[in-house]
């Protein structure tokens, strides 16, 4: 017969030492990494209704990209009834080019983004007696990307 | 310490020194060829002088089995908890501000523009996370800017819970086990953890300080070692300052003493004086500084605005922190029980609420908004800390039954 204090709660310090290889930190750092691609690989193959309006943005900005190298520094003229959102969106796809709102700071190149339904007087208004650069839309918006005709 | 709470600590001052020497690349514009093999050797180095320089508690005694599956089955809740709270660009912050600035520094030529976007972007704020996630996208390609930032986030919010597991294992396995499920099942800790903001990195480096202070008595290299993880709370957002600052505050006396003060300055050095470099020669003032006037001061008297900070904490930790809310209680109770005052650690997290609730209290015009948008990251930089803390009370705790006969 053998006595045995059975403990529910207590591992004190390091005085019960139960030998097994399962726990070196090799096989740790593995499922650690495991984790991580296992959510990465999640991550990137979800689709999300943020994701997906970020991509389409993105999709219809990449005429204007094309035509606006990284040092340039652009006003955004944004649609009508846009919040301040749309110009975050809009700044975060364009970075690292500066994109202005400020009416007061005049800058050469003006990127007019017009609703999808706007007419075409209004987008004459937009644009004024500006040089065209390019313009396009994505089925949402209309871009316009002028500079000054001087 | 604990051999796995070695490789992580080390992983985290890695990127922390990533995230200096590719600012100070950028800064002094060292072309990328050159950069990436000389961050590569310092990162090694780094991990190298992390890892190896620190003894592990005896490695010849391992950990039941159950250890390794309770490890297991928290990455399994962990990586299934945040498919569907992690948005896929990370949290309105992470595209307005982090990530933002990430792509500006990605780009040698035009990184400085970032600083001329003051409307909704804060350009005052800290580059821990902007430089590492800029360096990756660099080094890879800005078509991965859905995948990059978030591996660093749920790596780094992963980190905490497994950190936390690792130093309380080998004291009491059952109590390691419940904290790690707390943060498993917490839905509002992955979602926060992947929003790819700087507040999960903050938090981790925080309790960083905290797991290395505990060893200090060990060695002078757990005092350079907690000075790096608060230069790493410094330089990963700005309310890290009030953190590092309380935290030497409180523990003024080990820091400061004659054998250990040299240790402290190795650590804090380099960090504070990227930090200081960034704000002195590029950063615009922080907009709750630069607001700063008569009034504000008028504003530390009217009762309604502490109201107000107090009622949205109230509502945070009902709905989001409320299992902290428990853990304290049984740590309060504990206290009473055993006699004795809470730990001087558990005082410096009360402090920082406090500190925290002083900036509420004095950011010029309404709070309202803020106190809805940024409290609860506020309580979830400290939460990890708090969690770690408390543990260390309720390792101690131990109940054993009775005697039993067995055949």
């Amino acid at each position: 017969m053998q006595k045995k204090n059975a403990k529910l709660f207590s591992i004190p310090g390091n005085s019960e030492p139960k030998l097994n290889s399962w726990f070196p930190f090799r096989g740790q750092g593995f499922l650690i990494l495991i984790a991580i691609v296992i959510a990465t690989v999640q991550h990137a193959n979800k689709t999300t209704e943020q994701g997906n309006n970020i991509e389409k943005l993105a999709a219809g900005m990449k005429g204007i990209k094309e035509h606006l190298p990284p040092n340039s520094s652009i006003t955004l003229k944004m649609p009508e009834g846009a919040p301040d959102a749309g110009y975050m969106w809009w700044r975060y796809i364009l970075a690292p080019r500066y994109c202005s709102i400020h009416p007061k700071e005049k800058l050469d190149t003006v990127l007019a983004i017009l609703n999808i339904n706007a007419n075409d007087s209004v987008a004459g208004s937009v644009t004024g007696n500006r040089k065209i650069i390019y313009s396009s839309n994505d089925g949402q918006f209309k871009y316009f990307l002028t500079c000054n005709n001087k | 310490m604990q051999s796995g709470s070695r490789y992580i600590i080390a992983t985290g001052i890695g990127t922390l020194g990533l995230s200096l020497l590719y600012f100070l690349s950028l800064v002094l514009h060292i072309p990328f060829f050159i950069t990436v093999p000389v961050i590569f050797v310092c990162v090694l180095f780094v991990f190298w002088w992390v890892v190896k320089g620190i003894k592990p508690v005896d490695s010849t005694v391992q950990q039941p089995f159950w250890a390794l599956l309770v490890l297991l089955l928290c990455l399994f809740l962990i990586v299934g908890g945040v498919l569907p709270v992690a948005d896929k660009y990370g949290g309105w912050d992470a595209w307005g501000i982090w990530n933002l600035h990430a792509k500006y520094l990605a780009d040698p030529d035009n990184w400085k523009k970032m600083f001329q976007n003051i409307s909704f972007a804060h350009p005052d704020y800290p580059l821990y996370v902007p430089a590492v996630v800029g360096f990756f996208l660099r080094l890879f390609s800005e078509k991965y800017l859905e995948i990059i930032p978030f591996i660093f986030s749920f790596s780094i919010m992963l980190f905490i819970p497994v950190l936390i597991y690792f130093e309380n294992l080998r004291k009491n396995i059952a109590v390691a086990a419940i904290i790690f499920f707390l943060f498993a099942l917490d839905s509002s800790y992955l979602k926060n953890g992947t929003s790819q903001y700087a507040d999960t990195p903050l938090a981790f480096f925080f309790l960083c300080a905290f797991i290395c202070l505990s060893y200090a008595h060990e060695d002078r290299k757990y005092i350079t070692l907690s000075a790096v993880c608060l230069g790493g709370c410094i330089w990963a957002k700005n309310e890290g300052s009030i953190l590092a600052l309380l935290f030497i505050v409180f523990n003024m006396k080990l820091f400061f003493s004659r054998k250990n003060i040299k240790a402290f300055a190795a650590g804090m050095a380099i960090p504070l004086f990227f930090f200081l470099l960034f704000k002195i020669c590029y950063a615009p003032d922080a907009a709750i500084l630069s607001g700063q006037n008569k009034e504000t001061f008028n504003q530390l008297f009217i009762k309604d605005r502490y109201d107000l900070v107090w009622d949205y904490f109230k509502d945070n930790v009902a709905h989001k922190f409320y299992y902290v809310k428990i853990c304290v209680f049984n740590y309060l109770l504990l206290c009473v029980l055993e006699r004795k005052w809470p730990d001087k650690q558990f005082l410096l997290l009360v402090c920082c609420a406090i500190a925290y609730t002083m900036v509420y209290v004095l950011t010029p015009g309404g709070i309202e908004w803020l106190l809805g948008t940024s409290q609860e990251r506020l309580m979830h930089q400290l939460m990890p800390a708090l969690m770690y803390v408390l543990s260390q009370r309720f390792v101690r705790v131990q109940f054993s039954l009775p005697k039993q006969e067995v055949l």
